[in-house]
């Protein structure tokens, strides 16, 4: 286990965690939540060292398609709000119903 | 004791009949149905007619039993659905079918055109099946079965024109009243099984309890001998069916019904339930002297009074409910006053007179399109005259007219109250017997002979309707007759006794002397004389004494307004708002609360997200002991701090 790598994890998770939470631009949300999924990432596969098997690297890879996917419908629900609500500030998105009316 | 299946199908037969119509009426014609209720009645007063001659061969005090099946056998009770036809309920089982299926008949062109034709006579052979199991039955409780179904059929009947509120209120008002009494029946049948059974008798049987009333003589529940207990409770049982004096009050209202019910419900049969009731117990209501002072207390009083009242209603149908309820007075001062077959006789012959009357005067309601008010009658001798000739036999009758049946009947009752040395009773009756002669002259005077104000023009009734209505006059006019033969019939030894002259011919002549005044009274200048200088005693009287409106004050507003405050308290406040309409609301209100979370901000979602994250992550940790938690958290920050430490 390399201990750095794990402070790094832990230290990028915390940040996008941050960037997640302060800011009020859809897209800039969702890449933030990329960012923690991809800080997780790293903690996992850092843990290959701990014990020697193909585990976390399949959890990796596994993972890396979910956020694929997720990327891909978020990115599809963003285009549609934008064209639907001309705005990605998500204070202005308070009703959600609206958005698919 | 023989027994024969045949009694049974006295009963079973207008159960038949009422099966047919209730259930098929839907396919049966108009008029099968009321020959079908016709026949089922026939066969039954057949069956009883046959059984009436077997049994006139055989020995007085031996019955014809039929035991059909054993209804309950629990540990310590034993009871059976068995009829019995002895005497008594021979002459009662004859009476009720007799007159049923005359009823019936005049019921056909009565209710000829009424739309509910076929329930209606349904409803009377229901009310024919109840009365012959109250009559045959062999036990107490099973006569009680009877008393309940003829107590259900004169609901049905009462209320029978249901679109008009104040005839199903009135059917309302008999059926309460009738419980109250039931309630004491049901009390004075626990004390006579307490009683049986305590002493090794696990049946209710008729025969069981007059064969040991000793047993009853001899012990006392609450201070009272267990005797008297039983013979009040039962017979305060019976005011309610027979309506005595507390329990008369629904009488007069149960006219609302049609008129053939009147007749055959309220007249004829049902209201004698309870003078049969004590025909049937005589062994022990003779053996308690107590007992019988309450009911000749209790009917010479109620005799007295409804006669009084009766003297001033003005509407036809309540005139006859309150004789009937004075008769019937006179049937309970029979009963308990010297020979108790003089009320059975008097509870016979009433029941074709009065029976009589009320059909009579439901034709001429019938003729005069409803109407009831005698006063708006009048000079029917000419327009009605047959119904004018049949009505003043049941007049007569009623009256006390020598050598019709009512003469015959009352003398007996009255003359047997003197030598039983009740004088005060006696005088009671003699009076009652003037007034009775009287108020019937008035109601027979203003409806029939005067002159009427009113241009009428009535139709004539049809005569199916009017056969029946002559048989019952024959019957009124012949029953006397047969007084002797039918105390003989019923097994009593009548000793002939000396009476003064002045005794024996007071009712008579008084009876005579009451039709006279009821003709003389009701001259236009007279009446109108009497009704001014007495407008005070004549408001009280037509009032009826105010007994409903005090039953209204003591018991129905009192009631009505404990039942209020239950409702407005218990349901309303408790159940209602606190409890069903609280838990709703307290939901709203939870709901409102938590709905200002949901404010569609995502931002606020993901610090909900994490403050969730954060909650299950503590609950996870707390499952790990504390101290080692802490541990735990101090060794990774020393761990954390010696690894940042090499780098720098």
């Amino acid at each position: 286990m390399k201990f750095e790598f794990m402070i790094f994890s832990f230290i990028l998770f915390f940040m996008s965690m941050v960037v997640f939470f302060k800011t009020t631009n859809i897209i800039i949300m969702l890449m933030g939540i990329e960012l923690m999924v991809n800080a997780l990432n790293i903690a996992i596969a850092n843990l290959v060292w701990i014990k020697y098997s193909f585990f976390p690297p399949v959890w990796v890879m596994i993972i890396f398609a979910i956020t694929a996917a997720e990327a891909a419908i978020g990115l599809a629900l963003i285009i549609v709000i934008a064209k639907r609500m001309k705005t990605l500030d998500v204070k202005k998105l308070s009703n959600i119903k609206e958005i698919f009316k | 004791m023989t027994s024969s299946s045949l009694v049974r199908w006295i009963v079973f037969a207008p159960l038949a009949g009422f099966i047919i119509n209730f259930l098929f009426s839907r396919f049966i014609k108009k008029y099968l149905v009321s020959i079908i209720a016709s026949l089922a009645v026939l066969l039954s007063f057949v069956f009883s007619c046959i059984l009436f001659f077997r049994l006139k061969a055989m020995p007085s005090d031996t019955a014809i039993s039929d035991v059909v099946f054993n209804w309950m056998n629990i540990t310590n009770l034993n009871i059976n659905i068995a009829f019995v036809f002895d005497r008594l309920s021979a002459i009662m089982s004859l009476v009720v079918s007799g007159v049923s299926f005359l009823i019936h008949i005049y019921s056909i062109g009565y209710m000829d055109d009424d739309s509910d034709f076929k329930r209606f006579f349904s409803y009377l052979n229901l009310f024919v099946f109840f009365m012959l199991v109250l009559v045959l039955a062999n036990n107490i409780l099973l006569l009680f079965v009877g008393w309940e179904g003829v107590g259900l059929c004169s609901y049905l009947l009462i209320g029978f024109w249901y679109e008009n509120i104040n005839n199903s209120k009135a059917g309302k008002k008999a059926f309460i009243t009738n419980r109250v009494g039931d309630a004491f029946f049901i009390a004075g049948m626990v004390v006579i099984y307490y009683i049986l059974s305590s002493n090794g008798f696990y049946n209710l049987d008729f025969n069981t309890i007059n064969s040991n009333v000793s047993l009853f003589y001899n012990t006392s529940i609450f201070g009272v001998s267990s005797l008297t207990l039983i013979a009040i409770l039962l017979f305060i049982g019976a005011t309610g069916k027979s309506a005595q004096f507390p329990l008369y009050v629904w009488l007069p209202d149960a006219m609302a019904g049609p008129t053939p019910v009147s007749a055959l419900i309220h007249a004829a049969t049902m209201v004698t339930a309870g003078v049969y009731l004590v025909a049937r117990l005589i062994p022990v209501y003779s053996a308690s002297v107590s007992a019988l002072n309450f009911i000749l207390y209790i009917s010479a009083f109620t005799a007295i009074f409804s006669a009084i009242i009766a003297i001033t209603q003005r509407d036809i149908k309540k005139i006859l409910a309150y004789s009937t309820i004075s008769q019937l007075g006179y049937m309970f001062m029979g009963v308990a006053g010297g020979i108790y077959i003089g009320g059975i006789f008097h509870l016979v012959t009433h029941a074709f007179f009065k029976a009589l009357m009320f059909l009579s005067a439901g034709a001429v309601i019938h003729a005069l399109s409803n109407e009831q008010d005698i006063f708006n009658m009048g000079s029917l001798n000419k327009k009605l005259k047959n119904i004018f000739i049949v009505m003043g036999v049941g007049w007569l009758s009623i009256s006390g007219f020598p050598f019709l049946s009512g003469y015959f009947s009352k003398d007996f009752i009255i003359e047997n109250l003197y030598l039983s040395g009740h004088k005060g009773i006696w005088l009671v009756a003699v009076v009652t017997a003037f007034l009775t002669a009287f108020y019937m002259t008035r109601m027979f005077n203003i409806a029939f002979i005067k002159e009427s104000k009113k241009e009428l023009h009535p139709h004539r009734p049809t005569s199916v309707m009017t056969i029946p209505l002559y048989i019952l006059a024959i019957l009124a006019i012949i029953s006397g007759f047969f007084i002797n033969g039918f105390i003989s019939f019923a097994g009593v030894n009548r000793t002939e006794e000396f009476l003064p002259l002045t005794v024996k011919y007071t009712p008579v002549v008084l009876s005579l002397l009451g039709i006279i005044c009821g003709f003389v009274l009701t001259v236009d200048r007279i009446s109108d004389f009497l009704s001014t200088s007495l407008s005070w005693l004549h408001k009280i009287v037509y009032d009826k004494f105010y007994v409903d409106e005090i039953y209204d004050f003591l018991i129905i507003r009192p009631l009505g307004w404990i039942s209020k405050t239950t409702f407005n308290i218990i349901d309303r406040v408790i159940i209602d708002r606190t409890l069903v309409e609280g838990t709703a609301r307290a939901f709203y209100q939870g709901g409102r609360v938590s709905a200002i979370s949901q404010n569609g901000n995502a931002q606020i979602y993901a610090v909900y997200m994490l403050f969730g994250t954060a909650i299950i992550l503590l609950v996870y940790l707390s499952s790990v002991p504390l101290l080692n938690l802490i541990y735990w958290i101090y060794s990774n920050i020393v761990f954390a701090f010696t690894e940042i430490m090499k780098y720098i």
